[in-house]
């Protein structure tokens, strides 16, 4: 064979081109500008409190600001004044986990995927350009109208699950140092959620906000609780089913744990074949949550049966033939040992289901982000020898991967393979050791009372942390 | 697994996420040991037989191994630079009619030191080695920018199709250490390996990949050196060979 020029160039800096021109764009106003605090709001009706983004605590929204305009469920004077920060080239302090993701990694953080999703993007002219005291109707809407909920797993509380409610109003707080789930705290943070039966003036203000909200969306999320439990979410859908002329741009997404009576299963299953059939909205997705496989995950998740929970999935997707299912995948300490079954079990979903009629034909994402709170139960509190783990998680994520991000590809996407390598990177980043065994001793301190309450087996079910168990236990004698 | 015939695999150099710091780009400019086992495919009647094949190949000035079938010759393809010239080799094995779709199995050792490759092809299917030493003069030609190709050699629309050396063969085996290992030891780990998951039972040391043919997904095969580099199918040469041939 002869000579021949080489024919085919090489990226060897490889980098996604269109975070790096998001995150241009967003450095011209400030290195702190994130159009998320415009553009999303998370709404906790159940205790009246909102944050724009998920990392930021969120904060009460007061009564007063709603009763003279309920878009102030989103654009509270708060927010408006972190905005102000955002837009005179400051970084909020409650941003810090961009901050920390942007200075400890060469990664880019979730201020750069947020603002260029495309419910943000588009609106980058406008917002900089608008003045820090605008209301700005939000695209990108989640919200929980109660915290009724038949789970209460192991990082949550009773701001979201009334069996958590109740297990704290018989207990009491767990005997961590922070006095996890105490009731005292959650009235100090005024975080104590309304009964159902009260009278709730957030769900008020969202029923009057909505028909001016719904025109407006670009995605409309409804969370918990569990959001299939409360008779809010069935309004909702009902309204979309009987509106004479739907937003057909929404995409609209229903969180359920999945873990719910069948005929609930059922009766939902209905209500999204009608919403499809009838093209009332543009996509369909339903997020759920599994934090790793079998018998650990239902020890993270009290209330979860796994396989029913699987054959649920496996349920929608097949009565389903147009939605899409995202697991959100809180990793903390106990995903690690068994994560990489739940990366193939996933994969299984995608293949099976995988097809041109669902938006995107990968019918299934796996959506891992890293458990911040309660640090007892983060990813960060465990030795050494677990690093390599997470990272040959990511590995096999990447192996799994779609050799290009487009909606006709079958496998696991650029940001689901990202989101396993920053945990790595996460974990890996320097810590203080004084907080590390705070950590550790909580962490036995919680699960010893867990199996109390719950009637659990930690080191039955975690044989590959007994070691760590009993590490943590000494560090507390 | 097979690499059909028109769509090509290739193994990418780029280190996203940050997996590893290996580089793949250099590795056989240096000290290595290169195996592949393999048996070619008769190629499809519409298409021209008699063209060469690009069994692994990087291409340019074409480094790698290639099959002659309108001379039955199994070569292994490289070029130098001389005082500023370019210098062609090829080291070729004499197979005949009979025998060049056999499976073969070849062991491609670079020693830079003593300026030589010591090539070891076996016939598996009627049991026949023999080793071929090729020196050379000069510096071994830098292909640092060049994929690594499976199944094709060069392709752009002007260049003729005679030099693309597309192809469709059964690939068993392949693995690039940055290390001269012998004959016996790559058998050995192979042998070792049969069977054994994505978590190798041995492994010879300072690999660059090791392919794992047991582990597939549509795109990828598992690279069982954990450096996490994959031997992916090439989406864009395929749609590019299916529209411009």
């Amino acid at each position: 064979m002869s000579e021949e020029k080489l024919t085919e160039g090489l990226d060897l800096h490889h980098e996604n081109k269109w975070f790096r021109e998001t995150k241009n764009k967003l450095d011209k106003v400030g290195c702190g500008f994130c159009l998320a605090k415009w553009t999303q709001v998370t709404l906790q009706l159940q205790t009246g409190h909102t944050h724009s983004c998920h990392h930021p605590k969120t904060h009460k929204i007061p009564v007063t600001e709603i009763s003279r305009n309920p878009s102030a469920l989103h654009n509270t004077l708060f927010k408006k004044r972190r905005r102000k920060e955002m837009l005179e080239g400051k970084r909020p302090k409650e941003c810090d986990y961009c901050w920390n993701v942007e200075d400890n990694s060469n990664q880019f953080s979730d201020r750069v995927f947020k603002s260029n999703e495309s419910w943000s993007a588009p609106h980058y002219e406008e917002i900089k350009n608008l003045d820090w005291r605008s209301d700005f109707n939000p695209r990108y809407v989640e919200v929980a109208f109660s915290h009724t909920c038949n789970f209460k797993c192991s990082y949550c509380g009773p701001a979201y699950s009334t069996t958590w409610q109740q297990e704290v109003e018989k207990f009491g707080g767990y005997p961590t140092s922070d006095n996890f789930n105490s009731i005292e705290r959650h009235i100090q943070e005024d975080k104590w959620p309304q009964k159902q039966t009260e009278h709730n003036p957030y769900v008020e203000a969202f029923w009057k906000w909505w028909p001016d909200l719904y025109r407006d969306l670009h995605t409309f999320r409804i969370t918990g609780g569990e959001p299939l439990l409360s008779k809010d979410t069935w309004k909702v859908l009902d309204y979309i089913i009987e509106e004479k002329n739907p937003n057909k741009n929404l995409q609209l997404a229903i969180n359920s744990n999945l873990g719910i009576d069948d005929k609930l299963v059922d009766r939902f299953i209905d209500k999204i074949n009608k919403i499809c059939d009838e093209d009332r909205v543009k996509e369909f997705i339903i997020f759920t949550s599994v934090d790793t496989w079998g018998k650990q995950a239902e020890y993270i998740r009290t209330g979860l049966e796994f396989n029913r929970f699987w054959d649920n999935i496996n349920k929608i997707l097949t009565k389903c033939p147009r939605v899409n299912v995202t697991i959100m995948s809180t990793y903390g300490c106990l995903s690690v040992p068994n994560y990489k079954k739940l990366i193939e079990g996933v994969y299984d979903l995608k293949k099976t289901y995988g097809s041109r009629d669902r938006y995107w034909a990968s019918a299934v994402f796996l959506d891992s982000s890293y458990l911040r709170y309660p640090w007892h139960q983060s990813v960060q509190i465990l030795d050494d020898k677990w690093h390599n783990e997470v990272l040959e998680q990511a590995k096999l994520l990447y192996f799994m991967g779609v050799p290009i991000f487009d909606h006709n590809y079958i496998g696991y996407s650029d940001i689901e393979i990202q989101k396993v390598k920053r945990i790595h990177d996460w974990m890996t980043a320097e810590k203080d050791p004084k907080h590390i065994k705070t950590s550790m001793q909580n962490f036995y301190r919680y699960f010893n009372a867990h199996d109390r309450r719950r009637d659990t087996d930690f080191i039955s079910t975690f044989p590959e942390l007994e070691y760590f168990y009993e590490k943590c236990k000494k560090l507390c004698l | 697994m097979l690499i059909k015939h028109r769509q090509p695999w290739h193994i990418t150099q780029n280190r996203v996420y940050g997996f590893t710091d290996v580089k793949t780009a250099d590795t056989m400019q240096n000290d290595y040991t290169f195996y592949i086992d393999y048996e070619l495919k008769v190629g499809p009647p519409t298409d021209k037989n008699l063209y060469s094949k690009s069994i692994f190949v990087r291409p340019g000035m074409h480094y790698g191994l290639i099959m002659k079938p309108d001379i039955f010759k199994i070569a292994w393809e490289f070029w130098t630079d001389l005082d500023g010239e370019k210098k062609y080799y090829d080291v070729s094995y004499e197979a005949d009619e009979e025998t060049f779709y056999d499976n073969y199995f070849v062991i491609v050792k670079h020693s830079v030191k003593q300026k030589t490759f010591t090539i070891s092809i076996t016939n598996k299917s009627i049991g026949v080695k023999k080793t071929l030493v090729q020196e050379y003069e000069g510096t071994l030609a830098d292909y640092t920018h060049a994929p690594f190709n499976f199944g094709i050699a060069n392709f752009d629309t002007h260049i003729p199709r005679e030099h693309m050396g597309y192809c469709e063969y059964e690939l068993h085996d392949v693995g690039l250490f940055t290390q001269l290992h012998s004959d016996i030891s790559v058998l050995d780990m192979i042998t070792a390996n049969k069977g054994c998951g994505r978590t190798p039972k041995k492994m010879l040391s300072n690999p660059i990949f090791v392919l794992n043919m047991d582990e597939t997904t549509l795109y990828k095969v598992w690279d069982l050196s954990g450096n996490c580099f994959y031997l992916d199918y090439n989406l864009d040469l395929s749609k590019k060979l299916k529209k411009a041939i």
